[in-house]
């Protein structure tokens, strides 16, 4: 016996093991002992040895021991109780569904079918949108094209098209269940893309960007933001972002000057370039008076000293006052556990 | 005529006879058959019988380690299988008679009168 022979006499063994794979294992034991040796003692003996289908091998094997074929197998090993489960559970949902009321609640859901599709259609739209990073809920031409393109799959593999063969129907019912498995991925997609543009919403209220808003709280327009360090210290030239990074603008149209308290004018930083000093608190206030025709103060212009209403602000840990500017103020230091003397 | 079918019914008897003389293992007993004109046997149809005139208690069965090669599973023949045998070789006496009367071509006349008298 050559050893060249031993692999393909190997794997051909293996495969007829486990073409038997359903029966008791010292049963396959006594089919197969001495197989080894017999393939390879065959396969020495032919010029090209070909053992053939290890299937047909098997069930010539089963059937010559008088061995019942394979899916006629009630009881076996433990992958044969599964399969014998699964049986089981297959002709008693079959039995199940010949009750009249069980039939008639399942002509139900098959008329409720193409809300699946649509369903489907939705859940394929939601992966596509969050794997590609769409945002899936705004109106735009890619959405839209997405949106039609995966409700026209799913409704098209819904009515049995573009489905010819047996192995794409296969695909079709593995990708259902995987689907129903991502309805949550998909619900929670959606769902974070819709609170995100709620978040949208609420900040194009706050944010300037694309509304005829400025900053705006509980109703009422913010037209200056005062800062204090821990110390109590009013802070100047703070730079403020909102949660997307954008900055926090008081006012809708960063370009223009707006008239805050007549002959007011609340002014950009000049440390920024371009105008867009808006974000920088707090803002200057200039008198109309120095400002030019474009609206920008003019070089001899000085800045009066803006301070807020109850401008006193106490330190960080000191008791609170009555009337608390600033929710951190609130925050008071946690009492020390030192020993009583 | 396909004569696989035919093996089928006969290949009890068939393997019973290889083994009657030398115990053999499972491709010993194809090889046996086949040089006996049985060109058509499977080898897996063979093992399959092998095993399953064991458990039936015909043949007894050991194994024997060969070097450095997987071990082989030879069978021997018992008083049991020799009853066997000689029971099968009857039958297929008589069947074979039966047969041979039924397609020889000197007794067709006569199928032929019994079928004339009903």
């Amino acid at each position: 016996m050559t050893t060249t022979t031993l692999h393909p006499v190997d794997d051909f063994a293996r495969a007829v093991r486990a073409a038997l794979s359903d029966l008791p294992a010292d049963e396959v034991e006594d089919l197969t002992d001495g197989l080894e040796a017999d393939l390879a003692e065959r396969a020495s003996d032919e010029e090209s040895p070909d053992f053939g289908d290890p299937v047909v091998y098997a069930n010539d094997l089963r059937s010559a021991a008088g061995l019942p074929p394979r899916s006629a197998r009630r009881t076996g090993s433990s992958s044969g109780v599964f399969v014998d489960a699964w049986h089981q559970l297959v002709a008693g949902l079959r039995e199940l569904s010949a009750h009249p009321l069980i039939a008639r609640l399942a002509t139900f859901f098959v008329a409720l079918r193409p809300l699946w599709w649509l369903f489907r259609g939705w859940v394929l739209y939601g992966i596509l949108a969050w794997l590609f990073d769409v945002p899936s809920l705004r109106l735009t031409p890619l959405t839209f094209c997405l949106g039609l393109g995966t409700l026209i799959v799913s409704v098209q593999f819904g009515r049995g098209k573009w489905q010819p063969r047996a192995w794409m129907r296969n695909t079709l019912l593995a990708v259902n269940i995987v689907l129903v498995f991502c309805v949550p991925l998909a619900l929670l997609a959606t769902s974070a893309a819709f609170w995100a543009t709620g978040d949208a919403y609420a900040s194009s209220q706050a944010v300037p960007s694309d509304s005829q808003n400025g900053l705006q709280y509980n109703g009422h327009d913010v037209t200056n933001i005062f800062a204090y360090d821990a110390d109590g210290k009013p802070l100047t030239d703070v730079q403020l972002f909102d949660q997307h990074g954008k900055p926090l603008d008081t006012v809708a149209q960063p370009s223009s000057t707006v008239v805050t308290d007549y002959p007011y004018y609340n002014v950009p930083n000049k440390l920024v370039a371009g105008r867009l000093g808006w974000n920088v608190y707090p803002l200057l206030r200039v008198s109309g008076r120095d400002l030019d025709s474009s609206g920008l103060p003019i070089a001899s212009a000085i800045p009066l000293t803006v301070k807020p209403k109850n401008a006193t602000v106490p330190p960080l840990g000191s008791p609170a006052p009555s009337i608390t500017p600033s929710p951190t103020a609130t925050r008071t230091a946690p009492p020390t556990n030192s020993p009583a003397p | 005529m396909d004569s696989t079918q035919l093996l089928k019914g006969v290949l009890d008897v068939a393997v019973l006879a290889a083994i009657q003389d030398a115990d053999g293992y499972g491709y010993d007993v194809v090889r046996r058959l086949r040089a006996a004109g049985l060109d058509d046997v499977g080898d897996a149809s063979v093992y399959g019988t092998l095993r399953r005139l064991y458990s039936s208690g015909a043949l007894t069965s050991y194994v024997v380690p060969s070097d450095g090669g997987p071990h082989r599973k030879y069978y021997g023949i018992n008083s049991q299988g020799r009853a066997m045998l000689a029971d099968q070789r009857e039958s297929w006496a008589a069947f074979a008679a039966t047969m041979n009367g039924l397609l020889d071509p000197s007794t067709a006349p006569k199928l032929r009168k019994i079928g004339e008298q009903r």
